[in-house]
């Protein structure tokens, strides 16, 4: 696993990023200073910057947050205390007038730095300013929503859908990896901290990191024992296997953190012993030959030496702390990034596609504001999932049917069993399950995907047995959304939906409750045009029934399903198919 | 150790910490704590017991794990 430590100044309170600098150098660890434009205009930080960096061989960047009215420019106008929240012409000046002033201070131009978002644009100007840009901090994994909530409704930070590792930002939206090399922003992108992703995907992110302060923060710890980010790193170390040999984390504590931090109760000394006992625990692994430590710079060249753009991820997150052993796998490309939950059977629990490549950046001049999410079209957090009070929200299933019972396949928790990689496709095998209907017939399925990376999601239903052979079995594919950003309905009205096989039919959304059938299905689709895309279930052999069901204000989603009847033995194979429109 | 200890004390709602959201309370003289987002009152030493009762929830949190533990989960 490649570890990337970073640390940046405080001014008013440099003490603590002195202590943090001299634990990390006095157990050699590679650092990556990355430092802010009021740091630029303190002369004892840089001083003391600079002979780190003689000293120690630290690098140093640009950090583009916390920054402070008086570091910035006469004619920037705004006041907003983090780059992506600025006007164009603000970003721009703010970059151009920290990029000049660090090259004059360090004698070269900076070939890493970050925001806790770095919009498009913001990227694009950077590159074209300092053309050796190798590495971003580009953007602070899956915080949006319940990290706002968390925050009192006050940290404007939406990054939602975005990778969890390591990418190459497309030019047209930072928080999407690149096409291709044509569309290759030229720089490597790694996330603000590494993140839980079974409890990002469940709670507030910003509790569960290789961040001992934000472990603290969620009452993980017991003093100074916290085995939980201990089993965090070694969960992430654990993502080598699924992903070529190469896991990536990195460790960016803020020197706040160390002593009267307003969510930490701890005292100082727990919360100093954690961090250092942290950085030791890292060391312990390098010394085992499991972790080698990075400067940011080094990390990006290494990685566009050894990762091809376009190549996709994955991360099999396990729940480790609550003690449920959930499994979530998460699979990124540049054409969607999926996650599926097994515990819900299976399914989908969170989809955004990229297929559009629609362009998104942030700032008081951007039509998205501080809305930097890519937007889903599934996610059963924000929008029910399983029914549990009334209908059932956002998801993925397949709901099995036998005389007048339906059973549905997100009721029965399963496990990932294997994740393959073949170039651009990876597949993924989850345990059967078996599911049991009142006159005793069982049904045992296994679930397999296959994502292609061209928009495509095979869903293949294997029967692996059936209690009774002749017993009638209908399997039908169910796929419920809606595309937002946020937790709250959007307007669906503009949406369309459509099914295609003996009977061609297509209706405007209007919130009327209506149904489109057909048998023969070969398609049954919705248009969502907000988001540029259309979401489909295509059978691999015409299917028996198709139906599109337009949903209504206390239920308003799209409704696409198709399937037929399933014999012991067969296989039934489903595109979810994400198109741009 | 290194910075000040800490000044004053600053604690978080309980009740609002349950509900995943940080809330600093309101400190009043005597020992007294009230929180503007919920109706929470209570002293150093309830608040202390609430932030032990919600680390329960967290059954592994005393569990170290192996990889191979972890591969096996």
């Amino acid at each position: 696993m490649i570890v990337n430590v970073i640390h940046r100044p405080l001014a008013g309170r440099n003490h603590l990023f002195r202590w943090q600098q001299d634990v990390a150098h006095g157990l050699g660890l590679k650092v990556t200073i990355l430092v802010q434009p009021d740091h630029l205009a303190d002369p004892a930080i840089m001083t003391e910057v600079l002979a780190d960096a003689e000293e120690f061989g630290d690098e140093i960047g640009l950090w583009f947050s916390e920054l402070t009215p008086e570091s910035l420019l006469p004619d920037v106008e705004g006041r907003e205390p983090f780059l992506w929240l600025f006007s164009s012409h603000e970003k721009r000046a703010i970059i151009a007038s920290a990029i000049r002033t660090f090259t004059d201070l360090t004698g070269s131009a900076p070939t890493s730095l970050g925001s806790y978002h770095l919009d498009r644009d913001s990227l694009a100007w950077a590159k074209e300013l300092c053309p050796g840009l190798q590495t971003v901090v580009a953007g602070c994994f899956e915080e949006g929503v319940k990290v706002f909530h968390g925050c009192n409704h006050s940290w404007y930070l939406f990054n939602e859908g975005m990778p969890w590792g390591p990418w190459y930002p497309s030019t047209t939206n930072s928080l999407v990896p690149a096409a291709g090399p044509d569309d290759d922003a030229g720089v490597v992108a790694v996330p603000h901290l590494s993140r839980d992703l079974a409890l990002s995907y469940e709670s507030r992110n910003d509790y569960f990191a290789t961040h001992p302060a934000n472990v603290q923060r969620a009452m993980a710890n017991e003093g100074v024992d916290v085995p939980y980010l201990m089993n965090l790193t070694e969960l992430t170390a654990l993502q080598e296997q699924w992903n070529d040999g190469f896991a990536y984390m990195n460790m960016f504590v803020g020197p706040a953190w160390l002593s009267n931090h307003h969510a930490l109760e701890d005292a100082d000394d727990v919360t100093q012993a954690l961090y250092r006992d942290y950085l030791g625990h890292l060391v312990d692994l390098r010394r085992e030959g499991r972790v080698r430590d990075m400067h940011l710079t080094e990390f990006g060249q290494w990685y566009r030496a050894e990762v091809p753009v376009g190549e996709p991820s994955t991360y099999l997150a396990k729940e480790i702390l609550y003690g449920s052993g959930k499994h979530y796998l998460w699979v990124l490309g540049a054409d969607l990034r999926a996650t599926i939950d097994c515990f819900q059977g299976g399914s989908i629990g969170d989809l955004r596609p990229f297929v559009a490549r629609q362009e998104r950046w942030t700032g008081s001049d951007s039509p998205f504001l501080a809305m930097g999410s890519n937007p889903y079209v599934i996610h059963t957090q924000y929008r029910s999932g399983t029914a549990h009070h009334f209908a059932d929200g956002s998801r993925t299933t397949l709901l099995l049917q036998h005389r007048d019972q339906t059973r549905d396949l997100a009721d029965v928790a399963t496990r990932v069993r294997a994740v393959e990689r073949d170039g651009a496709q990876v597949t993924v095998d989850l345990e059967p399950v078996t599911v049991t209907f009142d006159d005793g017939l069982a049904a045992t399925l296994r679930t397999t995907y296959r994502f292609g990376g061209d928009g495509r999601i095979g869903v293949t239903r294997h029967l692996e047995e059936l209690s009774d052979p002749d017993a009638d079995l209908l399997a039908v594919e169910y796929v419920k959304g809606c595309h937002g950003t946020t937790e709250y309905p959007e307007d669906m009205r503009g949406a369309s939906l459509s099914v295609a096989g003996d009977t061609d039919e297509r209706l405007s959304f209007a919130y009327r409750s209506r149904v489109l059938t057909t048998t023969g299905a070969t398609s049954v689709r919705v248009d969502l045009p907000p988001i540029g895309t259309a979401v489909a279930l295509e059978p691999e052999a015409p299917a028996h029934v198709g139906r599109a069901t337009e949903g209504y204000l206390f239920n308003p989603y799209f409704t696409l399903e198709c399937g037929g009847t399933l014999r012991r033995g067969e296989a039934m194979t489903t595109w979810l198919v994400l198109s741009a429109l | 150790m290194v910075g000040p200890e800490r000044p004053v004390t600053q604690l978080r709602c309980p009740v609002c910490l349950a509900r995943d959201v940080d809330v600093v309370l309101r400190t009043h003289p005597d020992d007294f704590f009230a929180c503007v987002k919920c109706s929470y009152t209570g002293d150093e030493a309830d608040i202390r017991q609430r932030y032990a009762d919600a680390r329960t929830k967290f059954r592994w949190r005393a569990r170290r794990m192996s990889r191979e533990d972890l591969d096996q989960l």
